[in-house]
């Protein structure tokens, strides 16, 4: 039978399937480095679709520790970024997935080594960010706001250089595609860090 | 092997001619928290008793249909034994003031012989005790008249004194509609404890959606002695199905 005996047993539960969204999220963000570093074809729609139920489930026990134990202040906060972060873990194992997609589109294609450096630093975002939700950390959270910085350089850079030619080869074309996706995936780091940063109470 | 401790099948109570309960098919699963929710005169102390078969005691009271504990039909039962494994806290805290604070609780085993020594007493009040997180408060002071007790303690005492028969289901009418807040989260804090280690099957009767959310496991919303919605607490309060149920979560009902 499911009785827990607090608030904090409860908030526990949603921590353990966040948790499980996470190891998701970065197992599909580790397979993607692994394949544009081996040019190989990658599927990850089961990830997705396992994220996608987390997610779900992630809603409706939040949703249900804010009925059943009417929190206030910064715990209602902490419930709402909990919320908000299982969507960031869900659109980044969703990102991935759709990198797996264009990657598979072109197998065999070399892509640039620096974008393999760019998916190592996204991944890295992510990690960092949930680090900062889970120990509560506000200063591993400023440093995700940073990092996004040097993402958003790289996915312009890469975008200049193919809006500057005539004719772009494919791995450049593939390269620009991947790293506006990476772009993304860091942007959702950097929300979680920002949900830690407004969520947490004032120390 | 039976899933529910409780099964109520067509039950129907008048009470001096009046209708209070209307063909109810109740439920409450084995080792679980299941909360009878509802407003004030809506039927839900008579299901209760009922289940303990107190209701008769009540003058003009006829009772139809079945009551099944643990597959068993109770109404074929002597109403005693049935009282010994099927105990019950009301709403006002009720400790018999003549007696010490560790007699109050003795006096349930005592009664139905299930000691044979004052070890084994000693032992099952220290217990029960424990259970209702008194002990602590108490332990230097089992000679002193209840009466001392805070109200939120005696409430305590009184479920002390349910748990000290050891039964396999726990009635609670309204257990903390007249204590503190502090003492109502001790005691939902206890009750929860009981389910989980002690594998008790609990009913608690409450008017207080935000209560029932809180402590059950299964909610059973009854109004104007019909049982309009039972279910997992999660489904009751995040998709009631019938909008009376909606109606009362909200508070536009009551």
């Amino acid at each position: 039978m499911s009785t827990t005996l607090s608030a904090e047993e409860d908030l526990r539960h949603i921590e353990t399937s966040l948790d499980k969204l996470f190891r998701v999220a970065m197992e599909s963000l580790e397979a993607v480095e692994n394949a544009l570093r081996e040019a190989k074809p990658l599927d990850l729609s089961a990830n997705t679709a396992l994220a996608e139920h987390l997610k779900d489930t992630i809603y409706t026990e939040a949703l249900f520790f804010i009925a059943k134990w009417q929190p206030l202040g910064h715990e209602l906060l902490y419930v709402e970024a909990l919320i908000k972060v299982s969507y960031d873990l869900f659109r980044i194992t969703r990102y991935a997935n759709e990198i797996a997609l264009t990657i598979s589109l072109a197998p065999g294609t070399r892509i640039d080594s620096q974008v393999v450096e760019v998916a190592r630093t996204a991944r890295e975002m992510v990690e960092r960010a949930f680090r900062a939700l889970l120990e509560k950390k506000r200063d591993i959270a400023k440093n995700v706001e940073e990092l996004d910085a040097v993402i958003d350089r790289a996915y312009r850079a890469a975008l200049q250089g193919v809006a500057s030619k005539e004719q772009v080869p494919r791995e450049e074309a593939l390269a620009c595609i991947i790293l506006r996706q990476l772009e993304r995936v860091a942007d959702h780091a950097t929300y979680i860090a920002r949900e830690v940063l407004r969520a947490l109470a004032p120390s | 092997m039976e899933r529910d401790a409780v099964r109520t099948e067509n039950l129907n109570v008048w009470i001096h001619g009046k209708h209070v309960l209307k063909n109810i098919n109740f439920r409450a699963a084995v080792s679980a928290i299941t909360v009878i929710m509802g407003p004030s005169g809506s039927g839900k102390s008579t299901l209760l008793r009922s289940i303990n078969r107190l209701i008769e005691i009540v003058p003009g009271t006829k009772v139809e249909g079945k009551v099944y504990i643990f597959g068993r039909d109770i109404y074929s039962d002597d109403p005693y034994r049935v009282r010994r494994y099927v105990t019950m806290v009301s709403q006002t805290p009720n400790p018999f003031p003549h007696m010490s604070i560790y007699e109050n609780v003795a006096i349930g085993p005592k009664l139905h012989r299930l000691v044979r020594s004052k070890e084994e007493l000693d032992k099952i009040v220290r217990w029960a005790l424990e259970k209702a997180m008194l002990w602590d408060e108490v332990k230097d002071r089992l000679n002193d008249p209840p009466t001392r007790l805070s109200g939120g303690q005696q409430q305590r005492l009184c479920l002390a004194r349910a748990l000290a028969l050891k039964p396999r289901i726990l009635l609670l009418d309204e257990p903390t509609a007249n204590i503190d807040p502090v003492n109502a989260r001790k005691i939902e804090e206890a009750i929860k404890m009981l389910v989980k280690e002690e594998g008790i099957t609990v009913i608690f009767v409450t008017h207080t959606p935000a209560q029932a959310v809180r402590v059950a496991d299964f909610i059973a919303f009854i109004y104007n002695g019909e049982l309009v919605e039972y279910g997992p607490a999660r489904e009751i309060a995040l998709n009631p199905r019938h909008r009376l149920t909606e109606m009362y979560l909200r508070g536009e009902i009551g």
